[in-house]
Order: C-alpha cells, then structure tokens, then sequence
C-alpha cells in the first residue's frame, strides 16, 4: 500500500522505512520551498502594507481571468495526480499512468497559459522597466514582486513538468510499482507547488478589486 | 479483510481527491466573489484566509498530512511555526511604524 516502498534500496532494511524516510526527507525539502516563497510573501507584505494605494491600483492590472483559469487548471492537475498516486497504491496502474499524463498535459496548459498571459502584461507596459505604465513609484514594487514570484512559481512548474514526464516514462516501462517512492515524492513536489498558487493568486489577482 | 478497531480506513483512489478539488473549486469562485463585495480593511485578510484555507485542504487531504506520521506532520507545522517568526518579527518593526 502507500504506506511501503516498491523495491528495496540500501541502505533500508526494510520497505516501510524506507518510504517512510523518503517521506520525511521530501518534506524537509517542501518546507525549505515553503520558507523560501515565505520572504517573498514577506516582502509583498510590508510593500503592501506601506503602499496600499499603489498596490490596489496596480492589482487592478492583473489579468484575473488568467489567474483563476490558472488556478482551477492546477487545482484539476493535484486532482489527477492525487488519484494517480492512489491507483498506484492499490496497483491500478492503468488508472495511475493516465492520470500522470493528464497532470502533464495540465502542467503545460498552466505554463501555456502563464506564456499567453506574460504576453499581454509586456504588451501592456506592465514590465517595471523606462516605460512602466503606471505613475506611481510603488506600483513598479507590486510588479516587480509579481514578475518574480510568478516566474519562480513557472521554474517551480517546468521543473514538476519534467518530474512528471519522466514519471509517465517509467510507467510506460511498467515499473510505476517497483518505483513507487518517485510517484510519492512527485506528488508531493507537485502538490506544494500547488500550494504556493494557491497563496499567490489572492496576493496577485485579487487586489484593488470591486 | 478485516481491519483492527484502531487502524484507519483505507485511502479512496476517486471519492476523496473528488471531494477535496470540489471544494477547492468552490472556494476559488468564493474567493474571487468576495474580492468584489465592499468588504473595507477585511477583504485583504478574507481572501487571504480562503487562500490559506485552500492550502490546507490541499495539505491535509491531498498531500496525505491527516494520515502522516507524527514526524512528518511535525514537520509540515514546522514550515508554518517559521514563517510564523519572520512574518511576526518584522510584524513588530513595520507594523509600529508611524
């Protein structure tokens, strides 16, 4: 079950302990990504906080309807993965090794998607370069940390892209239960990325709105 | 089959991952709705809140923390009891600014 690796590697004893510190060992590592977006977010803040005005009036800039097409598409992705890990649990390769490719499909919509909406941000001036749009000072501060908190979260998603296909190759060699740990730990990279949307979307798109 | 009084329920492959995106789904038009109602100073801390919220129905559903061991789960709170310190501490520096 999920609960033990698939084959054995040293140096583990046993399969329950060796999933169990593959485990461990990824959330260690999720965490570290969780402290690394947190000064972000930190930084957001305290701009936020001292210059609210600019922040509302450039939050307005955002394309909303890209981000929330955003977010359900990579809520949908967790969703397939989440199920994909699951089948693979109970053996249900069949299911698993589809729902790792629609979770890639999802992953490249999302970076589509990102592209397409990039697009229309430099067309609309809004780069905090000579020929930023907007007037006021703080609003290259929004944009600034919206250009950089978007493209790490992008470098996030080409890096679980490249997770997630390499997990549909070892499916398609059948070894998707003798390498169980790979299926939970992409998962899980897949799930914190996630996360990190999640936060992002009401920092970026929600602002200055109604 | 049969499972002991304290062991858990086996894992869902559909049901669960269902319900959890179902309600993520819905908390995403809450969110965006809320975002045009006049809220005043709450609306930041109400969308965000139904960010966070998101977050943990991911970690705990999705990402499996409801059944993890007390080590993993330790932690997962260990990401939020740091982000909680430097969010805090600078708290104390820009928040009393005048």
């Amino acid at each position: 079950m999920s609960e033990a690796s698939g084959a054995l590697h040293p140096p583990f004893a046993s399969a329950i302990r060796q999933r169990q510190s593959m485990t461990f060992g990824m959330w260690i590592f999720l965490v570290s990504e969780l402290l690394l977006f947190g000064a972000l977010f930190l930084a957001y803040f305290v701009d936020r906080h001292l210059h609210a005005a600019a922040f509302a009036a450039a939050g307005r800039e955002t394309d909303l309807a890209f981000g929330a097409a955003n977010t359900a598409v990579l809520l949908t992705s967790s969703l397939s993965l989440s199920v994909a890990s699951r089948a693979a649990a109970r053996g249900r390769t069949g299911l698993a090794e589809a729902g790792i490719w629609i979770t890639l499909a999802l992953g490249l919509t999302f970076i589509l998607l990102k592209g397409l909406e990039y697009r229309e941000d430099l067309g609309k001036h809004l780069w905090p370069g000579p020929d930023f749009a907007l007037a006021d000072p703080a609003a290259r501060l929004f944009f600034g940390l919206y250009w950089i908190m978007t493209g790490l979260h992008g470098c996030h998603i080409t890096i679980g892209v490249a997770l997630l296909a390499r997990l549909g190759l070892i499916a398609r060699r059948r070894r998707l239960l003798l390498d169980s740990d790979s299926v939970e730990a992409t998962t899980l990279y897949w799930h914190l990325v996630d996360v990190v949307w999640t936060l992002l979307f009401p920092c970026l798109y929600l602002v200055g709105r109604g | 089959m049969s499972r002991g009084p304290s062991e858990p329920k086996p894992e869902t492959v559909l049901a669960g991952p269902l319900l959890a995106w179902a309600a993520l789904l819905a908390l995403l038009g809450l969110n965006v709705l809320l975002a045009f109602l006049p809220l005043g100073a709450l609306k930041a801390p109400v969308n965000i809140g139904v960010g966070v919220l998101q977050a943990l129905l991911i970690a705990l559903v999705l990402m499996r923390l409801r059944r993890a061991t007390p080590l993993v789960r330790t932690t997962a709170a260990a990401a939020a009891l740091f982000l909680l310190f430097m969010f805090l501490m600078a708290g104390t520096d820009y928040l009393m600014r005048r």
